[in-house]
């Protein structure tokens, strides 16, 4: 009986120690596999100044950037480096392994003028390329409202460390898409006009309520015009967290329609967001 | 429109029609009470001011329903949970800070508690003639379409309360009230269906029909 148990205790041992040698450990961890729906992003990114009496860190900053993409080509993100953090909406061509992005940039950057420190709110589009785990941003001007005269242009450079994107619990995501895609065909308004009918979702993604600005604005491009901008009382006041909403647009021309919406969120962050650029197709 | 006015006219008959003397309560006696009326509106821009609105076109049916404490033959007072259903066809431009919010009611409501008291002043017969007045609260409730009216148009579905907020005010509740003049007569011994007509706050209303039941013991 006793010499039983001893082979038992042997054989057991002996696949215990097999099992936990290093020989029947993964060889290596999985790769990172981007093309999905999104993608976590850190790489470091640079600012230029181009104009303004103020001063910001020229230096390398760690940039650590997550991107969603959503309905259709629709891409979202939010972004942190060592002096600046903001959020980027826009379209994607291609897919996020091998694709192109034009986005808006709205950010918040430190700034300095006479000893005394800012955060200036700057808004700019930047285009980048999406290559295997490689992402590059180029923002050629970042103009900002608050700090007259205050322009920078950004350079970046990232690899995808993580297929999911990364999301903050400290402060609220809004996130604005246009549902069935940022290039809307030729339809019918609700008056039965001919027209460009679409509708934009407002979605709160961390589960952290948002109180808004009184207005929001509203750029249109109609024809061969100019972009022409409007503010528009906000309709209501509040989203709460992981909540969204919509409203209904429609355009009797074709050109194209981008919307900002700003305020802050119940942790005392300033919220600031932008729907793609909708184009409105001929 | 001949119809109705057929119609109220028999209804004014039955009412005025002589009847035989019933048992009476005459110990002022509780009772339920419910009421009617088919369609109250907004005239005009009168109240425009204190939505801040620069036109509202307000309409919708009315329903009543709670207690009453009275007489067969004379006052009564009661307190009644109220609904006034909005019609989709019901309008309010709202003036905000910055543009004009055009509202259409799609599902919206008030809904509000009043207390009422009728006066008779006069009696022909089993009919009583008086005034009915009230005053309560309800709470804007439901869902409006609120659209920026441009080259572009924005429409928003919204809280009925928040189409108000763009004026910068927060408005859930509204005060409603009543001052209506109206016959009542006795059907049989509980029942008094009375007929009014006036100021229904927020709007008035041409016909509204009311009744009490009284449950006490008869004399």
């Amino acid at each position: 009986m006793r010499n039983t148990l001893t082979r038992i205790a042997f054989v057991v041992t002996a696949a215990a120690a097999a099992a936990c040698s290093p020989g029947t450990l993964p060889g290596s961890p999985s790769p990172i596999l981007v093309g999905g729906a999104g993608g976590k992003y850190n790489g470091s990114i640079t600012y230029r100044r181009l104009g303004g009496n103020y001063t910001i860190t020229e230096a390398v900053q760690q940039l650590k950037l997550s991107l969603t993409l959503r309905d259709v080509n629709q891409i979202t993100g939010s972004f942190q480096t060592g002096e600046s953090s903001g959020t980027v909406q826009g379209v994607l061509t291609g897919d996020m392994s091998n694709g192109s992005f034009d986005v808006t940039v709205l950010i918040v950057t430190t700034a300095r003028q006479g000893g005394t420190t800012s955060s200036c709110e700057g808004r700019g589009q930047a285009t980048g390329i999406l290559s295997g785990l490689n992402l590059t941003w180029t923002a050629g001007s970042i103009a900002y409202d608050n700090c007259p005269g205050l322009r920078v242009s950004s350079q970046a450079d990232a690899i995808a460390v993580s297929p999911i994107p990364d999301v903050s619990p400290a402060q609220a995501s809004l996130v604005i898409t246009v549902l069935g895609g940022a290039t809307v065909p030729r339809g019918t308004c609700a008056a039965g006009v001919a027209g460009y009918p679409f509708t934009v979702e407002m979605s709160e993604t961390a589960g952290v309520n948002v109180t808004f600005d009184s207005r929001f604005r509203i750029e249109e491009r109609h024809g061969a015009g100019g972009v022409s901008a409007s503010e528009l009382d906000m309709p209501f006041g509040t989203i709460n967290g992981g909540t969204r909403r919509t409203y209904a647009t429609c355009s009797p021309v074709a050109g194209t329609y981008q919307a900002f919406f700003s305020g802050t969120d119940a942790r005392g962050n300033r919220i600031r967001v932008a729907s793609p650029v909708v184009t409105l197709a001929p | 429109m001949t119809n109705r006015y057929v119609a109220l006219l028999a209804l004014a008959c039955a009412l005025l029609a002589p009847m035989p003397a019933a048992a009476q309560i005459d110990d002022p006696s509780w009772g339920i009470a419910g009421g009617f009326s088919p369609q109250w509106a907004v005239p005009g821009d009168w109240l425009a001011g204190l939505f801040d609105a620069q036109r509202i076109d307000v309409k919708g049916p009315e329903f009543r329903l709670g207690i009453v404490r009275g007489t067969t033959l004379g006052g009564e007072w009661g307190v009644s949970l109220i609904h006034k259903r909005l019609s989709k066809e019901s309008t309010v431009a709202v003036t905000g800070t910055n543009d004009v919010l055009t509202v259409v009611a799609n599902d919206a409501e008030m809904l509000g508690v009043e207390a009422h008291r009728f006066f008779p002043f006069a009696r022909v017969n089993k009919v009583q003639i008086g005034v009915n007045l009230g005053g309560g609260i309800a709470q804007l409730r439901g869902f409006v379409t609120g659209t920026y009216v441009g080259t572009t148009s924005t429409n928003f579905t919204l809280p009925f309360p928040d189409a108000i907020g763009v004026t910068g005010r927060k408005v859930d509740w509204i005060p409603v009230g009543r001052a209506e003049l109206a016959a009542a007569t006795l059907v049989g011994e509980r029942l008094k269906v009375r007929v009014s007509g006036g100021f229904n706050m927020p709007g008035f209303q041409v016909v509204s029909l009311s009744f009490s039941y009284l449950l006490g013991q008869d004399k």
